[in-house]
């Protein structure tokens, strides 16, 4: 039963695309739309393949590190910082405007500033990926810290729990899910970010390659690059969705 | 003469809102000898859970005084002596991600009780309830009265000397209750605490208590108490034929109706 809704769940998306690229595919050729406008999957499947190892492999590799190190290292600060938060209201306060501030800003408005400090390495990138990436796991997190149901923490109260061991024991696996809808958004906001930062200015990364095929008219390369991208996103997305799955067993 | 369990002195609870100040406790006097078991009963918002909540620990008191086996407290008990209480509660808190098996070490971990005595214990609880085969399950996978059963025997997991009872019995339908008014009956014959509960079903209250204060709303306080000295070792499924408990059903349902009709004129 399960096994057969988890190839469903694969094949119904699958099914999907493959619809789609046929249709774009006869459209295109149908209307004769110039490659330069839109070019065909066929043909953005075949250039890519051949360039991939020479024009993009590398590219993928440092975007790939970019958002793998930002996600790594935003997200248990993300959640550590929601924790504070929660346990100690005068800094919710004090800090929630600003959090809510740090999640609508786009960053990639501020890179040019970051690469004024910081030069212009993948350190800058990474930077952004962090920055990008803590404030929106911190407001999942910390909604789900902030709503734990009274009658769970009457009984930690009534066991005469510490405030770490009603934290620990309840407040923290209670607000899982919250924590993980926080961690795929990051997931989400981590390639977004990486991405921005390429194209506010960097030599290397898909971001910047999406730039330099254009400007070549190399569309069906750049075309590929932002599939790939997507397919960072979407993997990241479903490889959360995969733990989340293995951690909350008790939700069904 | 022996000491009391429990005994409150003046209890009051004052809850402060926007709207303003509810008096939900107005000069509790209770007391509980070792051992015995006592029920309060009153109409919905009078008060109950507030005064189990500021026995149990969960609430502090506006002011009084509560003494628990010789020891007088003004701040409400503290964390060393809530060791000896078992609290159950009104709603259903099992912590959902945690199977039966963990939900009942909750208190253990808390109270850092560790060892092969407390491992049995809680396969001897379960033993008791019928439950042993759903050790390891999720509360999600249980029905309402075993889910019921398990938030009881958490409540004596570390083995505490009085247990709080908020209503336990009362998101249940009338059979299931029953069942479980007659098994509990024979837990506490087996296990002999204190015990203090709130319920608002009279034959409940009667079948297991030997005392049962009736409290009036707003504020909530102590207007009536009835006696009913039969040990709970001689209780059992025909008690509730014998004349005496006939007669005090009557008079209990005569004290509530009055109140009832209280509530109304005021
Ligand atoms: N946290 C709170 N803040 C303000 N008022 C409260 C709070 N908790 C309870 N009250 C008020 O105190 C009164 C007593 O509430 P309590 O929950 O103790 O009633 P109860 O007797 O347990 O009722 P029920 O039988 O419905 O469970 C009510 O008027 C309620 O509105
Ligand atoms: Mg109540």
């Amino acid at each position: 039963m399960k096994a057969r809704r988890s190839t469903k769940n694969v094949l119904a998306p699958l099914i999907v695309l493959v619809v789609l690229l046929i249709g774009l595919e006869l459209i295109i050729k149908a209307f004769n739309i110039s490659r330069q406008v839109l070019p065909a999957p066929s043909a953005i499947l075949s250039v890519c393949a051949k360039e991939f190892k020479v024009n993009i492999w590398s590219h993928l590799i440092v975007t790939l590190k970019v958002i793998i190190t930002g996600f790594i290292v935003g997200v248990p600060i993300g959640i550590f910082c929601a924790a504070l938060l929660s346990q100690f209201k005068i800094l919710e306060k004090a800090f929630s405007p600003y959090v809510i501030m740090l999640v609508t800003t786009p960053f990639i408005i501020l890179v040019p500033i970051f690469m004024l400090w910081l030069g212009f390495g993948l350190n800058v990138r990474i930077l952004a990926v962090i920055l990008q990436t803590i404030p929106i796991v911190m407001l999942n997190s910390l909604s789900g810290f902030n709503n734990v149901e009274k009658v769970k923490l009457d009984l930690m109260n009534s066991l005469g729990a510490t405030k770490v061991q009603t934290f620990i024991k309840v407040i923290f696996p209670n607000a899982l899910p919250q924590v993980f809808t926080g961690i795929k958004l990051g997931g989400i906001f981590s390639t977004i970010a990486a991405v921005s930062a390429e194209f506010a200015g960097a030599q290397t990364g898909l971001g910047n390659r999406i730039m330099y095929f254009s400007s070549f008219i190399e569309t069906e390369l750049a075309f590929g690059c932002i599939l790939i991208i997507a397919l960072i996103g979407i993997t990241l997305f479903n490889l959360t969705s995969m733990v989340e799955r293995k951690i909350i067993i008790w939700k069904k | 003469m022996t000491i009391k369990a429990l005994t409150t002195k003046n209890l009051t609870k004052n809850y402060q809102s926007r709207s303003g100040t509810t008096c939900a406790l107005n000069d509790i006097n209770i007391d509980i000898d070792d051992k015995q078991i006592v029920s309060i009963m009153g109409p919905s918002g009078c008060g109950k859970s507030t005064l189990l909540q500021i026995l149990g620990g969960i609430n502090k008191p506006t002011s009084g005084t509560i003494s628990f086996y010789g020891h007088e407290y003004s701040e409400g008990i503290p964390n060393e002596d809530l060791k000896k209480i078992g609290f159950v509660f009104q709603a259903d808190n099992l912590l959902a991600w945690r199977t039966v098996k963990d939900n009942l070490y909750l208190p253990l971990e808390i109270m850092n009780l560790r060892g092969k005595e407390w491992d049995n214990r809680i396969h001897e609880l379960l033993d008791m309830v019928g439950l042993k085969k759903f050790i390891n399950a999720y509360p999600h996978e249980l029905s309402g009265g075993m889910r019921q059963r398990i938030r009881l025997i958490r409540a004596l997991v570390h083995n505490p000397n009085l247990l709080l009872m908020d209503q336990p019995f009362g998101a249940l339908d009338a059979i299931t209750r029953k069942l479980l008014n007659y098994e509990f009956l024979s837990l506490c014959k087996k296990t002999q605490k204190t015990i203090l509960l709130v319920t608002n079903d009279i034959d409940e209250a009667l079948l297991l208590s030997s005392k049962i204060y009736i409290m009036s709303s707003s504020p909530g306080k102590i207007t009536n108490e009835v006696k009913y000295d039969l040990p709970i070792a001689e209780r059992n499924r025909v008690t509730a034929r014998t004349n005496k408990y006939q007669q005090l059903r009557i008079e209990l349902k005569k004290i509530i109706q009055e109140e009832m009709m209280q509530l109304r004129v005021s």
